[in-house]
């Protein structure tokens, strides 16, 4: 039985991670209208980078705080550099630029950090039963503390209006004022950010590795899609679904049959609810 | 104020306008009439700068903004009420006219300066905006450009679809606009309206201005309209 | 008129041209020109969705690999190769099926991620159903019965011959009313719908009719190379074909069969460098940002920008 509610931990643990990178995905989407393909390569990103900084300084949240902040600010660099050139292009083109971008990151941090496993102890120690680990119960709750802090930036701040009229109508937020360059600048700061935070965050979980950004971004794409693309809610909730599935699921199959399992589930969804899981709730 | 030149526009590939020559005076009017498909609104989004301009020049007193982007523009003074998709819907009333404040840096004090001129959209401030009537959401977008205090109103068809009573608020908006120093450049059918605040008329057909009319003249402007 | 002429001109110095490579190539050169065909086949196919009707197919691949694994199993599992065929036409019609069905669920961005996901399903599939594929080992084709017992140029013949025939069929498509009204849908699906057309319907029909052909380029690729991975169903053969398509230019059928050619000799020169993902990522990004129209019209647009800039 305990290993049940700890594989619950767990799942709640992944929800959360895929949740923290879908997130930045689906706000990068319902803003920009781009499909980033280069997403999970920030999340690795904000993996390898908290794991340099640990080195330096020893001081595991402050780390992760260096890693979200430089993740955020390379991401935002790469989606903003061309924004100029690609202004009136399709989401294929976007794709495909993106793509590109995760192809050169992917090869860049396995040359220079090698394919082995890069480790660090988990900042918390201790267990608690049935749950598992202090850690992960505490990663759980910052990332959720971290989820809460979006929503009430996009509702309240000042930024957060303007981010919402631009993602509503973009013409009429432009007509009084507002820089759409600037906007989506920032949005792209948060998105990489989040995604730096959700890498920087599972680092003493599952250390960092040259392919942990094309695993989860599958999952985060799966859940934003059938999420409703650009709901946050939708996004959320599906996340931490896909997360308990694929733990539970690993106490009966091997991992990869549980993730194909995941995938061609959320993907009947879709075919049934075109709007994916939107508006059940 | 606003001066077009020899300005021909589109979008993408497909070219609406042909060689456009106006300018809109401080204080004054310009009425641009014509038939549905003829380019008015197209002549509007271009001088936001939604539209694709393919040559010619726009100068906003004396400067030119060819170059500018839409937001700089509105920040350097073009007010622009289209006519539809006007106003953001999923955001609140309120929230639509802290876009402008927060985007030019204004005082949060604007913000009861409007509700004491516009009660109405005060009332409904945390009502979501795309559940106005049309009246209301026309309010609503006149403030909100209201706020950028723009030298010049460009102003799509503002009564179509509207009922009488909302037609006569929005003719004398249009009115106090001129009155506190602003140049308006409107695109209206209403002959009504035009007769009421029109101090110059250009009469469109296909993309180009074929007559300028310094009067009102009912047979005239019914001929372009094609009623 | 003087460009239908040259059109037609381009046609036969293309006929011409095929013919006479196997009289000049040694075998090997040979050979790569027969798998290159093959990509050409399978890029033209993607064009029939990406470029004619506006469906940006992340996931093409899963028609190439599924009708590819289709006929080395059945080979492999000792049935004749008319058999392995039948198989492989089912296989491509069924996959057909499903993600056409897929096509008219979803729209832009979201057929887009949705190809993609299923592309990286099927390779998870691929890569852990040991039993029926080989998993990670892969599939081997035993050379008896394939396009590899014959020899290079009989083979070579085999693939030019289908190449040229459904390059003629789909440009017959394709400049048919029929195209016409795709490309209709590319442009503005509301209006095509309007006008009383059901869009719905022919992004099935067309979605089938590529699935077909990028089924005919895997089989020929099974029964060349012999030797199948969980690669040919997956995400980067199915991106990387989206690449060839634009960087040969999309809606021109040759295009995109000239681009894939050129991307895997690009591919194969690049290869021995360390690292080499890395210039295929620059690779992808100077054809989005600075080619958006094709390579081949590279030329042209930087003139046009330079123009621009000095009239300014």
């Amino acid at each position: 039985m305990e290993i049940v509610t700890s594989q619950l931990a767990n799942g709640v643990v992944v929800g959360t991670t895929i949740a923290l990178t879908a997130l930045g995905l689906t706000l990068i989407f319902g803003i920009m209208h781009i499909v980033n393909l280069a997403h999970g390569e920030f999340y690795a990103l904000g993996a390898y980078f908290t794991w340099v900084a640990y080195s330096l300084l020893n001081k595991f949240w402050v780390s992760a705080a260096i890693g979200i902040v430089a993740t955020a600010i390379i991401g935002a660099a790469l989606l903003m550099i061309f924004y100029d050139k690609l202004k009136g292009a399709g989401p294929l083109r976007w794709a495909l630029l993106t793509l590109g971008f995760g192809y050169v990151l992917r090869e860049l941090m396995q040359l220079v950090f090698g394919t082995d496993f890069k480790l660090v102890a988990p900042p918390l120690e201790g267990t608690i039963p049935w749950a598992g680990g202090v850690y992960r119960i505490a990663v759980t709750v910052a990332g959720l503390l971290l989820i809460l802090a979006l929503a009430l930036f996009l509702k309240k701040s000042r930024y957060g209006v303007l981010i919402r009229a631009i993602a509503n109508n973009r013409d009429a937020a432009a007509l009084v004022g507002v820089s759409t360059k600037t906007i989506y600048t920032w949005v792209a700061l948060i998105s990489a950010g989040l995604a730096g935070a959700a890498g920087a965050f599972m680092l003493p979980v599952t250390s960092a590795y040259p392919t942990m950004g094309l695993e989860i971004m599958i999952m985060a794409f799966v859940v934003v899609v059938v999420g409703g693309m650009g709901n946050i809610q939708g996004a959320l909730i599906a996340s931490l679904l896909a997360g308990l599935a694929q733990s539970l699921l690993t106490l009966i199959v091997e991992p990869t049959v549980a993730t194909i399992i995941v995938l061609v589930a959320f993907m009947l969804v879709l075919v049934v609810r075109r709007e994916g899981l939107q508006k059940l709730w | 104020m606003l001066k077009v030149q020899n300005l021909c526009a589109g979008y993408g590939p497909v070219q609406v306008l042909w060689d456009i020559n106006l300018a809109v005076p401080a204080r004054k009017v310009v009425c641009v009439v014509g038939r549905n498909g003829v380019g008015k609104s197209t002549l509007l989004n271009t001088i936001a700068g939604l539209a694709d301009r393919r040559s010619g020049a726009l100068c906003l007193s004396g400067e030119s903004i060819t170059q500018l982007s839409t937001a700089q523009r509105a920040r350097s003074g073009i007010g622009y009420v289209p006519q539809q998709r006007e106003i953001c819907p999923d955001l609140t009333v309120e929230e639509n006219l802290l876009v402008p404040i927060y985007a030019l840096g204004l005082e949060p004090a604007k913000l009861s300066a409007v509700y004491g001129r516009f009660a109405r959209l005060k009332e409904r401030r945390y009502q979501v905006a795309g559940s106005l009537s049309g009246g209301e959401r026309k309010l609503l977008a006149f403030a909100r450009v209201m706020l950028c205090s723009p030298k010049i109103f460009l102003i799509d068809e503002p009564t179509e679809g509207l009922m009488p009573s909302a037609v006569v608020e929005i003719s004398g908006l249009i009115a106090r606009c001129r009155e506190e120093g602003a140049a308006v450049l409107l695109v209206e059918q209403n002959l009504q309206v035009i007769e009421a605040v029109a101090d110059r008329i250009h009469l469109m057909n296909s993309g180009r201005i074929e007559l300028t009319l310094d009067k009102f003249d009912e047979a005239q402007i019914v001929k372009y309209l094609g009623v | 008129m003087v460009n239908a002429l040259s059109k037609s001109w381009s046609l036969a110095i293309s006929a011409v041209f095929l013919s006479v490579l196997p009289l000049v190539l040694p075998d090997y050169y040979l050979y790569l020109a027969t798998e290159l065909l093959i990509w050409a086949l399978f890029a033209l196919s993607l064009d029939l969705l990406l470029g004619y009707t506006g469906l940006p197919s992340f996931g093409h691949a899963i028609f190439f690999g599924i009708p590819a694994y289709a006929v080395g199993i059945i080979l492999t599992a000792g049935y004749p190769l008319i058999v392995a065929l039948l198989v492989a036409v089912v296989a491509a019609s069924l996959t057909g099926l499903i993600l056409g069905y897929l096509a008219t669920r979803t729209g832009g961005i979201g057929y887009i991620i949705v190809t993609l996901l299923a592309s990286f399903a099927v390779f998870l599939i691929a890569f852990s159903w040991t039993n029926l594929t080989g998993g990670e080992n892969g599939l081997y084709i035993s050379r008896a019965g394939t396009l590899a017992a014959l020899s290079t140029q009989a083979a070579y013949a085999i693939v030019a011959v289908s190449t040229a025939l459904i390059f003629l069929g789909a440009r017959w498509l394709v400049r048919s009313n029929y195209g016409l009204l795709l490309v209709g849908i590319k442009t503005n699906e509301t209006r095509a719908q309007a006008m009383g057309y059901n869009t719905q319907l022919y992004k099935f029909q067309i979605t089938i009719v590529s699935a077909m052909i990028a089924g005919v380029a895997g089989v020929l690729y099974a029964l060349l190379a012999r030797s199948l991975s969980a690669e040919l169903v997956g995400p980067e053969l199915s991106t990387e074909a989206v690449i060839w398509v634009l960087l040969g230019g999309t809606q021109t059928l040759l295009g995109p069969m000239l681009g894939a050619a050129l991307f895997i000799l690009i591919k194969q020169a690049l290869n021995t460098i360390r690292a080499y993902p890395i210039f295929l990522g620059l690779l992808f990004i100077v054809v989005v940002v600075w080619a958006p129209s094709g390579l081949l019209k590279l030329p042209k647009g930087l003139w046009k920008s330079f123009r621009r800039r000095n009239t300014r």
